[in-house]
């Protein structure tokens, strides 16, 4: 019962926190927006095939009445905030469509993006780096060493163009915008694994490493238990928590959608439409995509943190 | 303390990265050509004698290009990690040695700042602000000092209850004092470790947004800027996309390296 009432309130103290974070967020970037010198009234109607200089000072203002920007600042906040209670997170200042369905549309590619990309990551890296920790400074070590310290170093818009250039053009066995299908994947979901998994095999390597070097492992080896054992019933399940954690900020990190390569690659998710939402300065849509990161970056922390108490009892009784 | 000697390869990679800072200073005296001096009657060309890399779609000299675009990426990422490692080590020192209501406030903002999207925030603020390299640099600051405070204020929160903290506080040390002259010290080699590792992911990042369209000013020269050009051609000349890509990727090499060594000294030295 004790442990029940733990997790409860465990549960409703990040509630209160996420809440206060959303806020925070939302509100920032709407006065960042709102400071903007340029006004999204007007990129709407230009948008609408009107010209610079040709609009209007009525029809903008006009327009600014629709969309209620002639109001305060913290009301024009309010009366968003009140509507997101309800469910309704604005329209699209360029394609006029509800944001909610927008998002809803661009989702579907990136965690499609994600769940691909997160799997062979992880499948790759976590056996990578414990072999690769176990077997300090062999060949394949060595290699993996290079390979990540080469991904780390390369901005992924380069990898990205690179393989571009070699499969879609060179080769032609890759189609240059994806378009949704499953070839289309390919590049994309490559570079977001070379870009991860050379940092995360890094990461898996080191802290194994350290867990082999602690007095506890010496001990084991002086009672004579086989090193298997040692590596999976004791390493590693110390080593689970860091690695599990990394495992979460990588998911988080992919569904905010990465920006440069979905851009590169056409792939129409969240981050090609947030570059593109912030680039007009669509309001309402950027507002959209922070509070789907914001809510990404919160439930994975979550998940992450419950995830380690239930490996991890010690972290519980905050003992670690 | 007994002083490590510092290895070889130490001062190698100090060596090239003096040589990498000086090709960005020198370079209005390297380039051979003026980097924003277009005429369509040299574009796209190869490399020959005048151009010795080629030029872009503009009739612009690539290698003097590349050298001018260091400029920028280089001095830019390290007035960007210099600036959020002080900013960021100041406050979570301060934030981890105070606690109570200073301590909750400001790690609900750095989580609030660690919870939004990058680059996005990025964006919007260079958006905001106006395209711009000075615009591009305060928007990254804005963006990355969370990380360090974090780093700051839980190093601070280690050492804070350790014994000659306490002596320190006995001996009427103001708390100022202790925060600079005790705690500081005892956790500033993690944190210039980072620094020095985060050297090349902001190169990185400045190349993104300009990749992005929101860094630099045309015509001015930078990397990831370079690329964005490059990219239209890159079915015909992928030397536009190769020239300032390698440049990136050399640099982030060297410095990458440098911060692993600086690692391993400041390791091996506690």
């Amino acid at each position: 019962m004790k442990h029940l009432g733990t997790v409860c309130k465990k549960i409703a103290i990040s509630a209160v926190q996420t809440l206060f974070i959303l806020i925070g967020i939302t509100l920032i970037t709407f006065f960042i927006l709102h400071i903007s010198p340029v006004n999204p009234a007007e990129i709407y109607l230009m948008g609408n095939g009107g010209n610079v200089g040709q609009i209007s000072q009525e029809a903008i203002e006009e327009q600014e009445k629709k969309m209620g920007l002639d109001k305060p600042f913290i009301i024009q906040y309010a009366n968003w905030l009140n509507n997101v209670a309800h469910g309704d997170l604005g329209t699209s200042m360029t394609t006029s469509k509800p944001v909610k369905d927008e998002i809803i549309n661009h989702a579907g590619p990136t965690v499609a993006l994600t769940c691909v990309s997160l799997i062979i990551t992880v499948l790759i890296s976590i056996p990578l780096g414990i072999y690769c920790a176990v077997n300090k400074d062999r060949a394949l070590d060595n290699f993996a060493r290079i390979f990540s310290f080469l991904g780390i170093s390369m901005p992924s818009f380069f990898i990205s163009l690179l393989l571009l250039w070699l499969f879609a053009l060179k080769f032609q066995v890759l189609p240059v915008i994806a378009q949704r299908s499953p070839k289309g994947m390919i590049l994309p979901a490559a570079v977001l694994v070379i870009q991860c998994s050379s940092k995360y095999i890094r990461q898996v390597r080191a802290v194994i490493l350290e867990e082999l070097n602690k007095e506890y492992v010496m001990g084991a080896v002086a009672r004579g238990i086989s090193e298997r054992d040692i590596l999976f019933k004791h390493v590693l399940k110390n080593a689970a928590v860091p690695i599990l954690t990394w495992c979460g900020t990588y998911f988080g990190i992919m569904l905010g959608g990465a920006t440069v390569i979905e851009t590169i690659f056409s792939w129409d998710g969240m981050g090609k439409l947030a570059v593109e939402s912030v680039m007009r300065l669509d309001y309402y849509m950027i507002q959209g995509f922070v509070l789907w990161t914001a809510v990404i970056f919160l439930i994975v922390n979550f998940a992450v943190d419950v995830a380690g108490d239930i490996i991890d009892p010690r972290l519980k009784r905050g003992r670690v | 303390m007994e002083r490590k000697k510092y290895p070889v390869s130490f001062w190698v990679l100090a060596v090239l990265i003096i040589l990498l800072i000086a090709a960005a200073v020198f370079a209005p005296v390297l380039a051979p050509n003026d980097p924003n001096k277009s005429s369509l009657m040299d574009a796209l060309k190869g490399p020959c004698q005048q151009f010795p890399l080629g030029t872009d779609p503009l009739g612009r000299c690539l290698l003097s290009r590349m050298l001018y675009g260091g400029r920028v990426s280089i001095f830019s990422s390290l007035i960007i990690t210099a600036a959020v490692f002080v900013l960021g080590t100041l406050i979570g020192v301060f934030s981890g040695y105070a606690g109570g209501i200073a301590d909750t406030i400001l790690t609900k903002i750095i989580s609030i700042t660690q919870a939004f999207p990058k680059i996005i925030l990025a964006i919007a603020i260079a958006g905001v602000l106006g395209i711009g390299i000075k615009n591009t640099i305060i928007a990254l600051c804005i963006v990355e000092w969370a990380e360090y405070a974090r780093m700051a204020r839980s190093l601070t929160r280690s050492v804070k209850e350790r014994t000659f903290i306490k002596a320190a506080k006995i001996c009427g040390y103001s708390e100022f004092k202790i925060m600079l002259k005790h705690i500081l010290p005892n956790i500033i080699p993690p944190l210039i470790v980072n620094a020095s590792l985060g050297i090349a992911s902001m190169i990185m990042e400045v190349a993104a947004l300009s990749y992005l369209g929101v860094g630099v000013q045309s015509p001015m020269a930078e990397w990831g800027a370079m690329m964005n050009t490059g990219k239209d051609y890159i079915q015909t000349n992928i030397s536009l996309v190769l020239v300032p890509g390698a440049a990136i990727f050399i640099t982030a090499v060297i410095f990458n390296l440098f911060g692993e060594k600086i690692r391993d000294v400041l390791e091996t030295r506690n």
